[in-house]
């Protein structure tokens, strides 16, 4: 039987850096072009397996990049067991914005929060402003993951979120479930349970 | 008749797809014909086949990728009253799962009953057809056994089962990895239709429950904390039917009156030996000489000795239908309950034996007048002041006199009514006479009684009620059948609370204690319930007295007035002032006070009192010129209010005391009312309910997230000012497959939803697919609010996070820039203005203290005007002002701008309008113009210059404001307009300048204020 472990997981970031655009290629694999901006918080939640088949399950918060709302972030990054802070590699004026989004972090949230950095729009590379270099070694400095991914093409988006799932402690369900859903509740017929045992009775459609 | 796809579709919702459906019919059972299910057709046709509709319905997961199937059998739903047509549920789902099978079977010929109206257009033509058995067969591991139909549809059927091979083919293909979901999740919601839709209860909810906000009853929840989303949608959704019921059947629908004459009368142990017909008619449609029946007081022990009283001989032939034996009540009413806590004194009856006689004694010549009551409900307190009564029941004879007296009181009305039932305890007793003609719309009659008094328990204080079912559309045949119209619950409560000025606390707590065990027992057990088979039954279960769509609680309440003896007193001699004075007598009534605080009679609507105090009259040396005992302040003891869902609309007609009815210490109260019910039959009520229910049943199992379209996110109020709202709207547009609902949560847990400049309405709703609902946001700035406001900085913004239910937060950003206002400041801060409040960029910005000017420019604006323009206009103060004018004054006291109306100058509208502007500043300020710490003092005042000599202790502006404002009073006083007003402008200011302590137990006399400000404008 492997094991299944839930954690609350955050984007914070400039806006237009393509936090939405990562969260919808890691949660459905597919892309926008023309994304509104968000302006609120998506919920969504998506799961995945590491090779010992222990599955992590992801409650993800997608915020609100626009300044307007930054007093409103830390509602949604208490409790967060990870956050991904992304900046545009286009924008250097972006990483200045997601370090200080860390500070922030450091200050206030969970002490024990992952942190990874995320640089997106890798398949914009040509226009570059923010080298791998000064990017990953202000991570090291503060001891952040760091990666770079396109959330168009879909280039290191997984492994970012699965080099999270690696890094949280495993060995431990997480006690800090905040956000978690009441999934369906009082179903009248419990359907899925018969369905499940249906399986595997080859009987064919006499039609 | 419905297509069998039109059907499918109606049942089926967006996020599924109803790939074929066709018509079949239940397969007889080879052994019999007759075991086939049937319903039953009219009496001589023979049993109808039900028509049941079977369909294949796919559903495609929110993934795009997976699609599922699952063949449904919909059915004709059981009749209710009398059937519903078209109205089908659910009565299998099979999965399309490997073990599924679905077959049809050899043709056979057979020939069909045609008369059948039920049958399909399938079954109507006059011609031996070809039938096709069909067995579905769910699957060995499934918990269903196979079934059997039968159908004419060959093609439908053909193409059914190509559809069922399609998707077993693709369910066969998956396996369990490929989806984290429930494969056939989206199903579940189709069975749990089988659950009553909320609304579908003969129990009304309880009427404190429905009084607060919905909000209040959510989880807690705020932004990134949803809080429980699943029973949120349970509230959100019961409240957004209750309102769709409300708007779309209750206020299109045909409406049923009733009028209600409620009383309530202490009668301090008295017989009845005066007319009572002002009390139970009114005073208005008054009859010439009506029937007084010659009463006399009688000891109470005479009477327990005598069977025979006078009353029952005047009664007998005064009212034949009602011509019996005095102790008719006792031996032909059946006791439906007694149920107390002082079962022993407890009588509760309701009248059979009338509901026969009414029929055929029905008066031919005794004309029905509209405002005659449809109901007449009376309350009487000290029916019975001797010890005995609270150790023997002395019930009917007291009953039998009081009840003939007010039927004696109805004259030649009399004979139209009939008592419908009474419930006592101890001197307590409520009645309640309907009109005959409509004895039948009455049902499940039910009484109660609780004592709270000696030892928390005895009658001597405590409260009866009945309960009541008021059925537009009587009853088919006997009373005990299920009504066919729907019902409106009506409960009336006739208590007697604790005594004394000191006890105000524990006529709270007695309040709180009947309302908790005011609790009607279960007339029928819940097995008879459940085997009456409707959803409709009478309730088998504890009801309180709250759960009713109308409330009503009469009764000597025994609140009391707080000032002092002597300016009551005065206060209602003087019939001059008398509005003005039982209006500020009214502010320091207990029971207003109790409602203000909610401390008792919360949410509770009295109408506002006109009439003089009902207690305590006294006759003789003891007595004062208005005939009040000198022994009591007089006080409204005697009350009648109420409390309704939004399923009734009661209308009150009147309030008043009967001052011609003085055989008591207490005078009779009565007001009318007028309540219209829907007038709807149960069956139409629940069809609406399961319509709207079907479409929002399953919003908490569907796995398709909801998506909704908030806009605009940004909304500008602009300028918002003191007591100018600004309204913005904003639209929630379902733009998903699955109805949404939401609610706006606060950013933090502690915190509030919105900013307390801002309202919401509705803060909760429910939008169905392609739907949208309009939330609208107002901008207002009251008293309170406008005092914090001034003190701080003018621009304004926040942030709204409107929650959809398991969907995503959205943000609604608010912003709007104040107008500071000279109202509801204080006058120490408005002579530190530098210039016009508007122009105060900071509130750093004020002069020092120091440095003020001495008086306010603004109050002194407005009474130099006064001075100069309006001293011959009538009626300044009496008179309101016109709201457009007083917002222009305001504005222009707040730009500093010149007074300028041009050719309003004249009209003595505007006149009014500043006068009424003046009152209204004065009042806004914070603190009053006599600070609170200097009243006593004023009140003591004897003589002129004791007066003047206490200004002294003012703050020189204080002062200085006074003087001014008397002294315009005292020169308006000396006009010819206000020739011997000038009282009334003494009792009008008293309040404004002095401001009344509603809190305190004890005011500073009112009469000494008033001559202390006497001194100065007199
Ligand atoms: N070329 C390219 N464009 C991207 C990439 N990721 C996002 N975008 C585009 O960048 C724009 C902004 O993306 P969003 O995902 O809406 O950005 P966001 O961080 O969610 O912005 P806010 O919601 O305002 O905070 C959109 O037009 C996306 O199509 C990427 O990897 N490559
Ligand atoms: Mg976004």
């Amino acid at each position: 039987m492997s094991k299944q472990f839930q954690f609350k997981l955050v984007l914070l970031g400039e806006s237009a850096v393509g936090k939405s655009s990562l969260v919808l290629r890691f949660v459905k694999d597919q892309f926008d072009d023309y994304r509104e901006s968000t302006i609120g918080a998506a919920f969504l939640t998506q799961t995945v397996t590491l090779e010992d088949q222990t599955t992590v399950k992801f409650e993800i918060w997608d915020t609100a990049g626009q300044e307007r709302y930054k007093s409103l972030a830390p509602m949604y990054y208490r409790n967060a067991n990870c956050a991904v802070v992304v900046y545009d590699i286009t924008q250097s004026t972006s990483l200045e914005k997601a370090k200080s989004w860390i500070r922030e972090l450091q200050r206030q949230a969970d002490p024990n929060i992952v942190i990874a950095l995320c640089g997106n729009k890798l398949d914009l590379a040509a226009r570059r402003q923010v080298s791998q270099e000064e990017a990953k070694k202000y991570a090291e400095e503060e001891g952040l993951m760091w990666g770079e991914t396109s959330a168009k093409t879909g280039e290191g988006v997984s492994d970012i979120f699965t080099s999270i799932a690696k890094k949280l402690p495993l060995t431990a369900p997480p006690s800090a479930r905040a956000g978690a859903r009441a999934g369906p509740a009082r179903t009248g017929v419990d359907l899925n349970k018969q369905a499940a045992a249906g399986q595997g009775q080859g009987e064919q459609c006499n039609c | 008749m419905s297509t069998a796809l039109d059907i499918a579709q109606e049942i089926i919702r967006p996020t599924e797809d109803v790939k074929v459906a066709i018509d079949t019919r239940s397969a007889p059972r080879p052994d019999s014909e007759s075991e086939q299910e049937t319903w039953p057709g009219s009496d001589h046709e023979p049993p109808v086949p039900r028509r049941k509709i079977l369909a294949v319905v796919s559903h495609v997961h929110a993934d795009g990728k997976h699609e599922h199937g699952c063949v449904f059998v919909f059915t004709h739903k059981p009749p209710l009253v009398h059937s519903i047509p078209d109205d089908y549920l659910v009565e299998h789902a099979f999965p399309i799962i490997h073990g599924f099978s679905i077959s049809m079977s050899q043709p056979r010929q057979t020939t069909l009953d045609l008369s059948s109206p039920a049958a399909g257009s399938s079954f109507s033509l006059n011609q031996p057809k070809t039938e096709l058995t069909v067995t579905i067969n769910p699957g060995e591991d499934t918990p269903f056994s196979p079934i059997t139909l039968q159908t004419h549809d060959i093609q439908g059927l053909r193409r059914l089962l190509d559809e069922c091979k399609r998707l077993k083919e693709a369910f066969a293909m998956e396996t369990a990895d490929d989806f984290d979901f429930e494969p056939f999740g989206w199903v579940a919601p189709y069975m749990a239709d089988h659950a009553l839709p909320p609304l579908l209860s003969s129990i009304p909810p309880d009427l404190r429950k429905l009084k607060k906000p919905v909000h209040t009853r959510l989880s807690a929840a705020s932004a990134g904390m949803p809080g429980d989303d699943i029973s949120d949608v349970e509230i959100i959704r019961e409240e957004w039917m209750r309102s769709k019921v409300e708007d779309e059947l209750f206020s299109r629908g045909e409406k049923a009156g009733l009028n209600i004459r409620v009383g309530t009368f202490n009668v301090n142990g008295k017989f009845p030996s005066q007319d009572l017909s002002a009390w139970v008619r009114g005073e208005a449609s008054r009859p010439p000489a009506a029937f007084i029946p010659p009463l006399k007081e009688i000891s109470p022990l005479s009477l327990g000795e005598s069977q025979k009283n006078p009353v029952d001989e005047a009664l007998a032939t005064e009212d034949p239908s009602n011509g019996q034996p005095p102790d008719a009540t006792s031996t032909d009413t059946r006791s439906l309950s007694a149920v107390s806590d002082a079962t022993t004194y407890v009588n509760f009856s309701v009248d059979t034996q009338s509901t026969q006689t009414a029929v055929s004694d029905a008066p031919p010549d005794v004309p029905e007048d509209p405002s005659d009551p449809d109901m007449l409900v009376l309350g009487f307190q000290e029916l019975d002041l001797s010890t005995d009564a609270l150790l023997y029941s002395t019930k009917t004879v007291r009953e039998e006199a009081w009840c003939m007296a007010v039927f004696a009181g109805l004259g030649e009305k009399a004979v139209l009514y009939e008592k419908l039932a009474s419930k006592q305890l101890v001197g307590m007793l409520l009645v309640i006479i309907v009109k005959k003609r409509l004895r039948p719309n009455f049902s499940e009659i039910r009484g109660l009684a609780v004592g709270v008094g000696i030892m928390g328990i005895m009658g001597n204080k405590g409260a009866t009620a009945i309960r009541l079912l008021f059925t537009p559309t009587p009853f088919p045949s006997a009373a005990e059948a299920a009504p066919l119209g729907r019902p409106t619950v009506l409960t009336f409560v006739n208590a007697h609370l604790a005594a004394f000025d000191e006890m105000y606390e524990k006529r709270n707590a007695d309040f709180q204690e009947l309302s908790k065990r005011l609790v009607f027992e279960p007339a029928i057990s819940v097995d008879e319930q459940a085997a009456n088979g409707s959803w409709y039954s009478p309730a088998a279960a504890p009801l309180s007295i709250f759960e009713s769509d109308a409330l009503f609680w009469l009764g000597d309440l025994n609140y009391r007035l707080t000032p002092h003896d002597a300016d009551v007193r005065s206060l209602l001699a003087d019939d001059q002032l008398r509005e003005e004075n039982i209006k500020t007598l009214r502010r320091f009534d207990q029971l207003s006070s109790a409602m203000r605080t909610k401390k008792a009679f919360e949410d509770f609507v009295e109408q506002p009192i006109r009439h003089l105090p009902s207690y305590r009259f006294s006759a003789g040396v003891h007595a004062d010129g208005m005939g009040y005992d000198m022994k009591r302040k007089p006080a409204w003891t005697d009350r009648i209010l109420h409390m309704a869902s939004k399923a009734v609309t009661v209308k009150q007609r009147s309030y008043t005391s009967h001052a011609t009815i003085t055989m008591s210490d207490h005078r009779p109260v009565s007001a009318e009312f007028e309540l219209e019910v829907p007038a709807l039959g149960l069956d139409e009520y629940e069809s609406f309910v399961q319509r709207v229910w079907r479409d929002v049943s399953a919003i908490e199992y569907v796995e398709e997230r909801p998506r909704v379209r908030v806009g605009p996110t940004n909304i500008d109020f602009a300028k918002i000012s003191y007591t100018r709202e600004v309204t913005r709207s904003l639209e929630v547009v379902n733009v998903g497959k699955v109805p949404c609902s939401f609610r706006f949560v606060p950013q933090g847990p502690a915190a509030d939803i919105c900013p307390p400049w801002l309202r919401i309405n509705p803060v909760t709703g429910l939008v169905l697919p392609g739907e949208k609902v309009d939330v609208t946001l107002t901008a207002q700035v009251d008293e309170e609010l406008a005092s914090k406001l001034n003190l701080g900085q003018a621009h304004l913004e926040d942030t709204l996070v409107l929650h959809t239910a398991l969907g995503r937060d959205h943000f609604v950003a608010v912003s709007a820039d104040y107008e500071r206002t000279c109202f509801t400041t204080s006058l120490s801060w408005l002579v530190r203005l530098p210039g016009p409040v508007r122009e105060l960029k900071s509130p750093d910005d004020v002069l020092p203290e120091d440095r003020g000017v001495n008086a306010p420019r603004e109050i002194m604006r407005l009474v130099n005007w006064l001075m100069s323009n309006a001293t011959e206009t009538v009626g300044l103060f009496f008179t309101p002002g016109d709201e457009e004018l007083m917002r222009q004054i305001r504005e222009k006291l707040d730009t500093g701008e010149e007074f300028n109306f041009g050719a309003l100058e004249k009209d003595p509208k505007l006149a009014l309008a500043f006068a009424d502007t003046l009152v209204r500043l004065l009042e806004s300020l914070s603190e009053p113009v006599i600070p609170p710490a200097l009243h006593t003092r004023c009140s003591q005042m004897t003589s002129r210059d004791e007066a003047f000599e206490l200004l002294d202790d003012l703050p020189v502006v204080n002062v200085n404001v006074w003087i001014s404002l008397t002294a315009f009073l005292h020169f308006l006083g000396q006009q010819d307009a206000y020739q011997g007003r000038v009282e009334q402008l003494v009792a009008i200011f008293t309040p404004v300048l002095f401001r009344d302590d509603l809190t305190s137990p004890m005011p500073v006399s009112i009469i000494g204020r008033r001559n202390f400000l006497r001194y100065f404008i007199g």
